[in-house]
């Protein structure tokens, strides 16, 4: 049959471009891959009719299936009908690899929470971790920490990892109360005058901030908020860059508005977490608690908990992510690295903010290997890494000053 | 191209001999069909596949005693609407309270186009969606639903319908053009990115066949 000519509703009413989408024909699946790759001008076309299938059958994709046939499989097995001998791969090439790759990624969460309960241990001895004697780390860099900048209204900067702990400054009535990685504002008298104050974390550095309603954000490494040291308006509005952890005081008289660019987060009191990092694709605010409205040149989400808002900066649309797991997004408050379904290139990004490194790739790095695993922010960058490797093996790793420089192993 | 009643024959014939891989076939035969049958009725879909399984399991303990079919079909979903059905009973009466699972019986079953469109949860997609769904007829979804939905084969739906396996082809063929139209409007959908991360990444790999 000449496919050439097919528009996206001729592949969709093709029987075996139906099972290569479900991935439950090997023949067709083998088929499909090869012919795409063959015709990469109608890759496209394909998405389009891949999508509108996943959408007409019901959104059963190939993943719901294979996730389904584990099941069915594994209890086969259970009820002695089924041996190790008697399955044979269904679809072989991409998919079937991939469910083998994802079975060995589950296999490294157990390696990688082992060595990162470890690394919690460890992490009050400070040291320099052990290093293997084959591709060893050379080199070590201590992790971030509590240190910000506090720009005051008129200008003034105040560090804060240096600060003595108590009263900072009072402005415009306002008081600013500083307590080891904490920074208050608490309104002395009636004040009606709005002053804003911005707080600047650098990479490497983390803050916590109670605002004046009594609203606390945790701000993340490279990040900032501007906020006004008191809410006199109708709103209580802040801006945000990189990203910040919010648990907001109710107050249904003044919603309580977050600025990230043209996005905007408008809630009453709820907890949340906004990630709006510029070297990320997506803008992602995560709910955890209550109810946010989520806004982007004029398109809105009402987001519920355990939802996620995320739009690309490029576009105006903003798309809903369900059944987030909230855990991962807002690990980094508690302390800890979560990696769930990770790609080695998030990680890394994670690590030059937190650890203040340069990262520096040598080739292309495998963006599809999944990476599971809790490490504690307070590890040193070299046991970090030890545990990524622990992971896996097909990327070495060498520091060298405030360097990290990456490279994919060549195994053929 | 073999007639799926004719496979799903053959692969019914070799399950009853005791061949184990046809049972793993009889399952990759029938999912959609039945998975969406019994999603109607029930939320959740682990345990509509649940269902399916134990029905599978039963009738492998018993296969020695089933008999020839001529559509394997109709004859597992007569046995599958059972243990569905039992389910949804046995449900209800642990949470009496939780009504909506009463309505959900045999009687009240929901359209395909109502299912779609409660599992779909980004807006604008939705939106669009049940839009470009009332611009189809009646008899273009119940054709589409039969296609997609119950993954029936053309010869099993002219049948059905009555009428040849040419029109039910062009009435489905123009359905998916009107959609597609409506759908895709200025730009490409976007609900792939808001499946699962894993998804998104698992069926990226598998188009780009990338080895590792």
């Amino acid at each position: 049959m000449n496919y050439h000519q097919f528009k996206a509703e001729d592949f969709i009413m093709d029987k075996s471009f139906q099972q290569y989408c479900l991935q439950n024909n090997e023949e067709a699946v083998k088929f499909w891959t090869t012919w795409i790759e063959e015709n990469s001008d109608k890759r496209a076309e394909v998405a389009k009719a891949k999508e509108l299938y996943f959408i007409l059958n019901g959104f059963n994709t190939s993943e719901e299936f294979q996730n389904d046939k584990a099941v069915f499989v594994d209890r086969l097995k259970r009820a002695g009908i089924l041996n190790q001998q008697t399955e044979k791969p269904v679809a072989k090439p991409g998919r079937y690899r991939m469910v083998y790759r994802v079975a060995t990624a589950a296999a490294i969460v157990v390696v990688l929470s082992t060595s990162a309960l470890l690394l919690l241990k460890k992490s009050s001895s400070n040291s320099v971790a052990h290093t293997p004697a084959k591709n060893a780390v050379q080199n070590d860099v201590a992790p971030g920490g509590d240190k910000a900048i506090l720009t005051l209204a008129d200008g003034t900067k105040i560090v804060l990892d240096s600060a003595a702990n108590g009263s900072l400054t009072e402005q415009g009535g306002v008081k600013v109360i500083k307590l080891d990685g904490q920074l208050a504002y608490k309104k002395d008298t009636n004040t009606t005058e709005v002053l804003y104050n911005t707080i600047t974390t650098p990479n490497g550095g983390q803050y916590q901030l109670v605002l004046a309603d009594g609203s606390k954000v945790w701000l993340n490494a490279a990040s900032s908020l501007r906020f006004p040291t008191a809410f006199i308006g109708l709103e209580r509005t802040v801006e945000l860059t990189g990203e910040g952890y919010f648990e907001v005081t109710h107050d249904a008289q003044k919603s309580f508005l977050v600025k990230v660019n043209d996005v905007e987060v408008k809630v009453l009191g709820t907890h949340f977490n906004i990630n709006a990092y510029e070297d990320e694709e997506l803008v992602r605010t995560t709910l955890l608690q209550g109810k946010v409205k989520v806004t982007k040149s004029g398109n809105s989400l009402l987001l519920n908990p355990g939802q996620q808002a995320a739009s690309n900066r490029s576009s105006e649309a903003i798309n809903m992510v369900n059944d987030v797991d909230v855990d991962d997004v807002v690990a980094w408050k508690d302390g800890l690295f979560n990696f769930e379904h990770s790609d080695i290139n998030k990680i890394l990004r994670e690590f030059a903010r937190w650890y203040d490194v340069e990262i520096q790739a040598n080739g292309a790095l495998n963006g599809r290997q999944q990476f599971f695993g809790i490490i504690s922010r307070n590890t040193s960058l070299a046991s970090a890494i030890k545990v990524l490797k622990s992971g896996s093996t097909d990327i070495q790793y060498r520091i060298e000053g405030r360097k990290l420089i990456v490279q994919a192993v060549n195994k053929n | 191209m073999m007639l799926d009643r004719e496979t799903h024959k053959r692969t019914w014939e070799n399950f009853i001999r005791g061949d184990e891989q046809a049972l793993l076939e009889i399952y990759q035969q029938h999912y959609l069909g039945l998975m969406n049958y019994g999603r109607m009725f029930l939320e959740d879909r682990e345990q509509v596949n649940d269902c399916f399984i134990e029905m599978l399991i039963r009738l492998w303990e018993r296969r020695t005693t089933l008999p020839a079919v001529e559509n394997v079909r109709s004859y597992l979903m007569t046995s599958f609407r059972r243990m569905i059905l039992d389910r949804v009973k046995a449900d209800a009466k642990r949470a009496t309270k939780h009504s909506e699972l009463q309505h959900n019986s045999e009687d009240h079953q929901q359209s395909y186009e109502d299912f779609l469109l409660r599992l779909q949860w980004d807006q604008q997609l939705k939106t669009k969606l049940e839009n470009a769904l009332t611009k189809l007829t009646e008899r273009q979804l119940q054709l589409v639903r039969m296609k997609f939905f119950e993954d029936l084969d053309y010869d099993e739906i002219a049948e059905r319908c009555g009428i040849t396996k040419r029109t039910a082809y062009n009435i489905i063929y123009d359905a998916i053009s009107t959609l597609k139209k409506e759908l895709n409007g200025d730009k490409n959908l976007s609900f792939l990115v808001n499946l699962t991360f894993i998804a998104a990444i698992l069926s990226a790999t598998s188009t780009l066949k990338i080895n590792f």
